[in-house]
Protein backbone atom coordinates (compact mmCIF):
# COMPACT_ATOMS: atom_id res chain seq x y z
CA UNK A 1 0.00 0.00 0.00
CA UNK A 2 1.31 3.72 -0.98
CA UNK A 3 1.85 5.64 1.59
CA UNK A 4 0.51 9.48 0.81
CA UNK A 5 3.55 11.29 1.87
CA UNK A 6 3.22 15.22 1.22
CA UNK A 7 6.59 16.83 0.44
CA UNK A 8 6.58 20.88 2.01
CA UNK A 9 8.60 22.93 -0.37
CA UNK A 10 11.52 23.68 1.87
CA UNK A 11 12.12 27.16 1.14
CA UNK A 12 8.34 28.38 0.98
CA UNK A 13 7.56 27.42 4.90
CA UNK A 14 6.98 30.08 7.19
CA UNK A 15 10.01 30.83 9.77
CA UNK A 16 8.18 29.30 13.50
CA UNK A 17 9.95 31.80 15.30
CA UNK A 18 8.02 34.75 15.10
CA UNK A 19 4.33 32.63 16.38
CA UNK A 20 1.92 35.75 17.06
CA UNK A 21 0.98 35.62 20.65
CA UNK A 22 -2.01 37.50 20.63
CA UNK A 23 -4.70 34.17 19.79
CA UNK A 24 -6.08 34.22 22.70
CA UNK A 25 -9.62 35.86 23.97
CA UNK A 26 -8.08 38.85 25.99
CA UNK A 27 -5.73 39.94 22.89
CA UNK A 28 -7.83 39.91 20.84
CA UNK A 29 -10.71 42.14 22.73
CA UNK A 30 -8.36 44.26 23.91
CA UNK A 31 -7.00 45.06 20.40
CA UNK A 32 -11.15 45.64 19.43
CA UNK A 33 -11.06 47.71 21.94
CA UNK A 34 -8.24 49.62 20.25
CA UNK A 35 -9.06 50.26 17.21
CA UNK A 36 -12.32 51.80 18.50
CA UNK A 37 -10.58 53.83 20.81
CA UNK A 38 -8.66 55.04 17.47
CA UNK A 39 -11.55 55.87 15.45
CA UNK A 40 -12.69 57.77 18.77
CA UNK A 41 -9.68 60.07 18.42
CA UNK A 42 -10.40 60.76 14.78
CA UNK A 43 -13.86 61.99 15.92
CA UNK A 44 -12.04 64.38 18.53
CA UNK A 45 -9.56 65.29 15.81
CA UNK A 46 -12.71 66.66 14.16
CA UNK A 47 -14.23 68.15 17.03
CA UNK A 48 -10.86 69.89 17.59
CA UNK A 49 -10.66 71.02 13.92
CA UNK A 50 -13.86 72.38 14.00
CA UNK A 51 -13.21 74.32 17.07
CA UNK A 52 -10.23 75.61 15.84
CA UNK A 53 -11.44 76.83 12.60
CA UNK A 54 -14.47 78.81 14.85
CA UNK A 55 -12.57 79.62 17.54
CA UNK A 56 -12.99 83.24 16.21
CA UNK A 57 -16.42 83.35 15.02
CA UNK A 58 -17.82 84.71 18.12
CA UNK A 59 -20.40 86.69 16.56
CA UNK A 60 -20.85 89.86 18.64
CA UNK A 61 -20.74 87.78 21.26
CA UNK A 62 -17.81 86.55 24.20
CA UNK A 63 -14.49 85.45 23.05
CA UNK A 64 -12.40 82.57 24.45
CA UNK A 65 -10.47 85.43 26.19
CA UNK A 66 -13.56 86.78 27.69
CA UNK A 67 -15.02 83.15 28.95
CA UNK A 68 -12.35 80.64 30.43
CA UNK A 69 -10.41 80.72 33.75
CA UNK A 70 -7.38 78.85 33.74
CA UNK A 71 -7.94 78.02 37.82
CA UNK A 72 -10.77 75.87 36.83
CA UNK A 73 -8.91 74.40 33.81
CA UNK A 74 -6.30 73.49 35.81
CA UNK A 75 -8.39 72.08 38.93
CA UNK A 76 -10.20 69.77 36.15
CA UNK A 77 -6.68 68.68 34.92
CA UNK A 78 -5.44 67.83 37.90
CA UNK A 79 -8.47 65.99 38.87
CA UNK A 80 -8.62 63.75 35.56
CA UNK A 81 -5.02 62.81 35.82
CA UNK A 82 -5.03 61.90 39.46
CA UNK A 83 -8.04 59.33 38.50
CA UNK A 84 -6.37 58.20 35.43
CA UNK A 85 -3.33 57.34 37.61
CA UNK A 86 -5.46 56.04 40.57
CA UNK A 87 -7.27 53.87 37.98
CA UNK A 88 -3.80 52.54 36.95
CA UNK A 89 -3.45 51.54 40.82
CA UNK A 90 -6.70 49.75 40.90
CA UNK A 91 -5.88 47.32 37.46
CA UNK A 92 -2.40 46.71 39.20
CA UNK A 93 -4.09 45.89 42.68
CA UNK A 94 -6.77 43.67 40.76
CA UNK A 95 -4.17 41.54 39.06
CA UNK A 96 -2.30 40.98 42.29
CA UNK A 97 -5.60 39.86 43.74
CA UNK A 98 -5.53 42.48 46.32
CA UNK A 99 -9.30 43.20 46.25
CA UNK A 100 -9.30 45.97 49.08
CA UNK A 101 -6.64 48.18 47.99
CA UNK A 102 -8.56 47.48 44.01
CA UNK A 103 -11.59 49.19 45.35
CA UNK A 104 -9.87 51.78 47.46
CA UNK A 105 -8.29 53.23 43.85
CA UNK A 106 -11.22 52.58 41.68
CA UNK A 107 -13.67 54.27 44.39
CA UNK A 108 -10.81 57.17 44.02
CA UNK A 109 -11.24 56.83 40.15
CA UNK A 110 -15.02 57.51 40.49
CA UNK A 111 -14.85 60.22 43.15
CA UNK A 112 -11.57 62.14 41.52
CA UNK A 113 -13.76 61.61 37.86
CA UNK A 114 -17.28 62.38 39.01
CA UNK A 115 -15.55 65.59 40.57
CA UNK A 116 -14.79 66.93 37.07
CA UNK A 117 -17.56 66.22 35.69
CA UNK A 118 -19.28 68.30 38.24
CA UNK A 119 -16.69 71.03 37.50
CA UNK A 120 -17.34 70.98 34.08
CA UNK A 121 -21.36 71.10 34.21
CA UNK A 122 -20.87 74.00 36.34
CA UNK A 123 -19.02 76.23 34.03
CA UNK A 124 -20.92 74.87 31.44
CA UNK A 125 -24.42 76.27 33.51
CA UNK A 126 -22.83 79.18 34.54
CA UNK A 127 -22.33 80.35 30.35
CA UNK A 128 -25.54 79.43 29.74
CA UNK A 129 -26.96 81.51 32.56
CA UNK A 130 -24.92 84.13 31.58
CA UNK A 131 -26.41 84.26 28.23
CA UNK A 132 -23.93 82.40 26.27
CA UNK A 133 -24.95 79.27 25.53
CA UNK A 134 -24.20 77.14 21.99
CA UNK A 135 -26.63 79.08 20.13
CA UNK A 136 -25.09 82.00 20.96
CA UNK A 137 -21.82 81.93 18.24
CA UNK A 138 -19.96 79.46 15.99
CA UNK A 139 -17.39 79.79 18.51
CA UNK A 140 -19.30 78.73 21.67
CA UNK A 141 -21.23 75.85 19.48
CA UNK A 142 -17.84 73.97 18.67
CA UNK A 143 -16.72 74.36 22.52
CA UNK A 144 -19.56 73.05 23.72
CA UNK A 145 -19.80 70.16 21.03
CA UNK A 146 -16.07 69.64 21.18
CA UNK A 147 -16.33 70.08 25.26
CA UNK A 148 -18.57 68.65 25.63
CA UNK A 149 -18.44 65.54 23.94
CA UNK A 150 -15.38 64.83 26.19
CA UNK A 151 -17.82 65.39 28.96
CA UNK A 152 -20.26 62.81 27.87
CA UNK A 153 -17.45 60.25 27.60
CA UNK A 154 -16.33 60.74 30.68
CA UNK A 155 -19.24 60.65 32.56
CA UNK A 156 -20.05 57.38 30.52
CA UNK A 157 -17.02 56.00 31.66
CA UNK A 158 -18.06 56.54 35.06
CA UNK A 159 -21.28 54.67 34.48
CA UNK A 160 -18.94 51.93 33.27
CA UNK A 161 -16.99 52.11 36.38
CA UNK A 162 -20.02 51.91 38.56
CA UNK A 163 -21.25 49.21 36.70
CA UNK A 164 -17.87 47.19 37.07
CA UNK A 165 -17.34 48.23 40.85
CA UNK A 166 -20.45 46.04 41.15
CA UNK A 167 -19.30 42.95 39.25
CA UNK A 168 -15.52 43.22 41.31
CA UNK A 169 -17.78 43.13 44.13
CA UNK A 170 -20.18 40.55 43.06
CA UNK A 171 -18.15 38.18 40.91
CA UNK A 172 -15.06 39.19 42.54
CA UNK A 173 -12.06 39.21 40.00
CA UNK A 174 -12.23 36.45 37.90
CA UNK A 175 -10.44 36.50 34.55
CA UNK A 176 -13.63 38.13 32.79
CA UNK A 177 -13.83 41.07 35.00
CA UNK A 178 -10.44 41.42 34.66
CA UNK A 179 -10.65 41.56 31.55
CA UNK A 180 -13.34 44.11 31.75
CA UNK A 181 -11.46 46.47 34.01
CA UNK A 182 -8.25 46.48 32.00
CA UNK A 183 -10.62 47.85 28.99
CA UNK A 184 -12.25 50.17 30.99
CA UNK A 185 -8.57 51.62 32.54
CA UNK A 186 -7.57 51.76 28.70
CA UNK A 187 -11.31 53.76 27.96
CA UNK A 188 -10.38 56.15 30.76
CA UNK A 189 -6.17 56.75 30.08
CA UNK A 190 -7.41 57.70 26.71
CA UNK A 191 -9.81 60.25 28.36
CA UNK A 192 -6.86 62.08 30.08
CA UNK A 193 -4.83 62.13 26.57
CA UNK A 194 -7.71 63.75 24.90
CA UNK A 195 -8.26 66.26 28.46
CA UNK A 196 -4.30 67.20 27.14
CA UNK A 197 -5.31 68.73 24.41
CA UNK A 198 -8.45 70.30 25.45
CA UNK A 199 -6.93 72.54 28.31
CA UNK A 200 -3.80 73.02 25.60
CA UNK A 201 -6.16 73.92 22.42
CA UNK A 202 -8.87 75.45 24.43
CA UNK A 203 -8.26 76.81 27.38
CA UNK A 204 -4.34 77.89 27.52
CA UNK A 205 -4.61 78.96 23.90
CA UNK A 206 -7.87 80.32 24.18
CA UNK A 207 -6.45 82.69 27.21
CA UNK A 208 -3.19 84.48 25.29
CA UNK B 1 -10.37 25.80 20.99
CA UNK B 2 -9.54 29.56 21.68
CA UNK B 3 -6.76 29.82 24.72
CA UNK B 4 -8.25 31.52 27.51
CA UNK B 5 -6.31 33.27 29.37
CA UNK B 6 -5.76 33.96 33.64
CA UNK B 7 -5.49 36.91 35.03
CA UNK B 8 -1.68 36.84 35.76
CA UNK B 9 -1.28 36.33 32.05
CA UNK B 10 -3.86 39.41 31.15
CA UNK B 11 -1.74 41.10 33.63
CA UNK B 12 1.29 40.14 32.34
CA UNK B 13 0.95 41.53 28.87
CA UNK B 14 -1.02 44.51 30.21
CA UNK B 15 2.58 45.36 32.02
CA UNK B 16 1.78 47.98 34.37
CA UNK B 17 3.48 48.55 37.18
CA UNK B 18 3.37 51.13 40.35
CA UNK B 19 6.46 52.49 38.98
CA UNK B 20 5.11 53.95 35.44
CA UNK B 21 1.92 55.06 36.64
CA UNK B 22 3.94 57.10 39.63
CA UNK B 23 6.25 58.66 36.70
CA UNK B 24 3.62 59.00 34.75
CA UNK B 25 2.11 61.01 36.96
CA UNK B 26 4.85 63.03 37.68
CA UNK B 27 6.24 64.01 34.46
CA UNK B 28 2.67 64.79 33.52
CA UNK B 29 1.72 67.16 36.55
CA UNK B 30 5.48 68.89 35.82
CA UNK B 31 4.11 69.58 31.95
CA UNK B 32 1.34 70.80 33.23
CA UNK B 33 2.68 73.23 35.47
CA UNK B 34 4.73 74.31 33.04
CA UNK B 35 2.20 75.12 30.19
CA UNK B 36 0.16 76.98 32.57
CA UNK B 37 3.14 78.54 34.28
CA UNK B 38 4.35 79.96 30.04
CA UNK B 39 0.76 81.47 29.67
CA UNK B 40 0.42 83.33 33.08
CA UNK B 41 4.02 84.63 33.67
CA UNK B 42 5.75 84.55 30.03
CA UNK B 43 4.96 86.98 27.51
CA UNK B 44 7.25 85.75 24.24
CA UNK B 45 4.74 86.58 21.65
CA UNK B 46 1.71 84.67 20.44
CA UNK B 47 2.97 82.54 18.06
CA UNK B 48 6.20 81.42 20.08
CA UNK B 49 3.77 80.98 22.89
CA UNK B 50 1.70 78.40 21.16
CA UNK B 51 4.05 76.52 19.34
CA UNK B 52 5.98 75.88 22.78
CA UNK B 53 2.29 74.85 24.06
CA UNK B 54 1.62 72.68 21.38
CA UNK B 55 5.23 71.30 22.11
CA UNK B 56 4.47 70.64 25.78
CA UNK B 57 1.32 68.98 24.89
CA UNK B 58 2.18 66.50 22.53
CA UNK B 59 5.43 65.76 25.62
CA UNK B 60 2.66 65.18 27.93
CA UNK B 61 0.60 62.82 25.25
CA UNK B 62 3.70 60.75 24.56
CA UNK B 63 4.73 60.42 28.50
CA UNK B 64 1.16 59.11 29.00
CA UNK B 65 1.09 56.56 25.64
CA UNK B 66 4.02 55.52 27.37
CA UNK B 67 3.52 55.37 31.09
CA UNK B 68 -0.46 54.75 31.15
CA UNK B 69 -1.55 53.04 27.92
CA UNK B 70 2.38 51.46 27.43
CA UNK B 71 1.66 51.40 23.68
CA UNK B 72 5.46 51.20 22.60
CA UNK B 73 5.95 48.15 25.26
CA UNK B 74 3.92 45.91 23.01
CA UNK B 75 5.11 42.43 22.00
CA UNK B 76 5.97 41.42 18.67
CA UNK B 77 3.46 41.82 16.47
CA UNK B 78 2.61 45.03 17.65
CA UNK B 79 -0.98 45.33 15.96
CA UNK B 80 -1.47 48.30 18.21
CA UNK B 81 1.30 50.46 17.26
CA UNK B 82 0.21 49.68 13.59
CA UNK B 83 -3.41 50.67 14.63
CA UNK B 84 -2.23 53.93 16.51
CA UNK B 85 0.14 55.17 13.13
CA UNK B 86 -2.46 54.05 10.86
CA UNK B 87 -4.84 56.60 13.13
CA UNK B 88 -2.07 59.49 13.40
CA UNK B 89 -1.69 59.12 9.36
CA UNK B 90 -5.23 59.53 8.73
CA UNK B 91 -5.42 62.64 11.43
CA UNK B 92 -2.91 64.04 9.68
CA UNK B 93 -4.83 64.05 6.50
CA UNK B 94 -7.96 65.42 8.17
CA UNK B 95 -6.89 67.89 10.44
CA UNK B 96 -4.02 68.94 7.68
CA UNK B 97 -6.35 68.94 4.97
CA UNK B 98 -9.05 71.11 6.88
CA UNK B 99 -6.77 73.72 8.12
CA UNK B 100 -5.31 73.76 4.37
CA UNK B 101 -8.07 74.23 2.58
CA UNK B 102 -10.22 76.49 5.03
CA UNK B 103 -7.62 79.43 5.32
CA UNK B 104 -7.21 78.76 1.26
CA UNK B 105 -10.77 79.38 1.29
CA UNK B 106 -10.32 82.30 3.98
CA UNK B 107 -7.81 84.00 1.75
CA UNK B 108 -10.23 84.22 -1.39
CA UNK B 109 -12.84 85.47 0.01
CA UNK B 110 -12.79 89.61 0.98
CA UNK B 111 -13.63 88.94 5.15
CA UNK B 112 -11.15 91.78 5.86
CA UNK B 113 -13.87 94.21 3.77
CA UNK B 114 -16.81 93.07 5.64
CA UNK B 115 -17.92 94.94 8.65
CA UNK B 116 -19.72 93.43 11.39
Amino acid sequence: MKSLVVHHDSHVTAPASTIDPHQDSFSKAFLGFWIYLMSDCLIFACLFVTYALFQKSIFGGPSSKDLFELKTAFIETFLLLSSSVSCGFGVIAAGKNKRAQMFIWLFLTFLLGASFVGIELSEFLTFVHEGYSWQTSAFLSSFFALVGTHGAHVSFGLLWLFVMLGQLLFQGVSSDTFRRLVLFALFWHFLDLIWIFIFTFVYLIGVI
Amino acid sequence: MEHKPNIREMAEEWCGNYKSYVFGFAFSLMLTLCSFGLVLFWNPGKERLIVYLIGLALMQALVQLTCFLHVFQEQKPRWKLFAFFGMVLILFIIAGGSFWIMNDLNTRTMHEMIHD
